[in-house]
């Protein structure tokens, strides 16, 4: 009797400890998700009061002030307020392709940010065809945006999707050529190796000084992906209204707006991954490995060091665009895809085999 | 729990759901005709988009090949590079021929094709279709 006692308790006792360890792994499992969602969402947030903040200073206003310290819940308020808007569906509209073409778009962006390298070694899911998912995915974007200018049965959202299709796969190959010099030079396609390789030799090591044109190229052609001034044909508020986005309103118009902000911060990421070394902190003609000597004993110093020159140097990006936008007017839609097609197609095509020719002769 | 009484809430003008801009019902679908070079961009993506996708497994170590699939490559980009370079040349690219239209000139085509009577008739010749790239 004692016995069986303690066979039932000790049976009790490991099932508790497994049910336990069940939990613990789905919790760390889905953990550093919500962490990474949350720190985009945010992230949102300051792109969205930056844009105001730069504008305002570059047209000589006043920025949004009220609402918060230096107005920063700003954008929290305009998501709020489009969370209470009515949401309307146009009665001509299609209505599957009507709802779901905001969706496609926020959902395919977020899903790339699981690839970026936010410090050493500090990434969701270390893939080595990191660069390959995010081209792919971005691939994507430009179907919901067609499905939501052709729902809504409306000649200027129609013509916005249409727009917005042709510039996307514009510029697309000349975006993928660049990334593919890169991955010559590292020998990989995994961000995190990316990175590794612009640290062998600090800051003259990054990618910026191998491949100069390789940068340019794809600066502009991020910019034109994420339909940002002087490429943002497929809004052209003068011409379409709002292109793709005129029927929309509340929280799918708001989708719209987030996918345009995410995109932003996503290009600007990956141009600091892959030409600007990422989290290397690096300075010229200074050793910071003395100064930082404390690096090799606390590993939570080094990646929040870490995070905080990747998010540095994006900064500087996401001030490039948002300058640009106040700053150049809009191109033309024959300009657009001869600049793509005639000038960035051909320079990245030449940078490819300029690197090619380099690996063949190192090799 | 309140969408059961949004009908009772509020009532369902009809003139909202309408497409935009518009005091009566529209004309016609939206999604009559477009530009033939929307399609033309599209095909183009399609010839170079295999480029980029072999050139992937190309560049990756891997499958880190030697000379002599190097040069392959460079064959096969030689190609391409030919019948971009004859697709360029054909003028498959060339859209300078006709500026895009603004909404005035798309609000006074509207109003143009009410009548018959065609004013400016040695540009509209030109311009024989409500959409352009």
């Amino acid at each position: 009797m004692i016995i069986y006692l303690t066979e039932i308790q000790d049976i009790h006792f490991f099932f508790r400890l497994e049910s336990f360890k069940e939990i613990y792994g789905i919790i760390w499992v889905f953990a550093p998700i919500l962490i990474l969602i949350l720190g985009i969402t945010i992230s949102v947030l300051a792109i969205v009061w930056l844009e105001r903040e730069i504008s305002a200073g570059i047209q000589q206003r006043i920025g949004p002030e009220y609402t918060g310290p230096f107005g920063v819940l700003q954008a929290l308020a305009d998501g709020t307020k489009l969370l209470f808007k009515e949401n309307l569906i146009p009665s001509r509209g299609d209505i599957r392709l009507f709802s779901i073409g905001p969706s496609i778009s926020v959902i395919s962006i977020i899903i790339s940010y699981s690839v970026i390298p936010f410090g050493y070694n500090f990434v969701l899911s270390d893939l080595n065809i990191g660069v390959f998912l995010w081209i792919a995915i971005s691939s994507i974007a430009p179907i919901g945006l067609l499905m939501s200018g052709y729902g809504s049965n409306n000649k200027y959202s129609f013509l916005g999707g249409l727009r917005a299709a042709a510039q996307s796969i514009s510029y697309e190959i000349p975006l993928t050529l660049c990334v593919l010099s890169i991955s010559l030079l590292s020998n990989s396609l995994s961000t995190v190796d990316i990175v590794d390789a612009q640290s062998k030799y600090g800051f003259w090591g990054w990618n910026l000084w191998r491949q100069p044109m390789g940068f340019i190229v794809f600066l502009i052609s991020s910019l034109a992906e994420c339909e940002r001034l002087p490429f943002d044909l497929p809004e052209a508020e003068e011409e379409l209204v709002a292109g793709y986005q005129t029927e929309y309103s509340g929280i799918k118009f708001g989708l719209f707006y987030v996918a345009s902000y995410l995109n932003l911060f996503i290009s600007s990421l990956f141009v600091t991954v892959l030409y600007f070394g990422g989290s290397n902190i690096s300075i010229p003609y200074i050793f910071v490995s003395d100064f930082f000597e404390i690096n090799q004993t606390y590993g939570v110093f080094v990646t929040i060091i870490g995070i905080f020159i990747t998010l540095a140097k994006t900064y500087l990006f996401l001030f490039l665009s948002i300058a640009t936008r106040w700053t150049l007017p809009r191109l033309r839609i024959d300009q657009l895809l001869n600049l793509g097609w005639k000038f960035l197609l051909p320079i990245s095509l030449g940078n490819l085999l300029l690197t090619t020719s380099s690996q063949l002769f190192s090799l | 729990f309140l969408f059961p009484l949004l009908p009772i809430i509020g009532p369902i003008y009809p003139k909202k759901l309408s497409a935009y801009g518009c005091g009566f019902d529209p004309l016609g679908d939206a999604r009559s005709c477009f530009d033939i070079r929307f399609y033309l961009v599209s095909i183009l993506f399609i010839i170079h988009d295999p480029e980029v996708t072999f050139s992937f497994p190309w560049a990756v170590p891997p499958n880190k090949i030697d000379p002599f699939g190097s040069w392959s490559m460079m064959a096969f980009l030689l190609i391409l590079t030919i019948g971009s370079l004859y697709e360029w040349k054909r003028g498959g690219g060339r859209t300078k021929e006709r500026a895009i239209p603004t909404l005035n000139q798309l609000i006074r085509h509207g109003r143009e094709e009410k009548t018959t009577h065609r004013p400016y008739s040695s540009f509209w010749d030109k311009n024989d279709y409500l959409f352009k790239i």
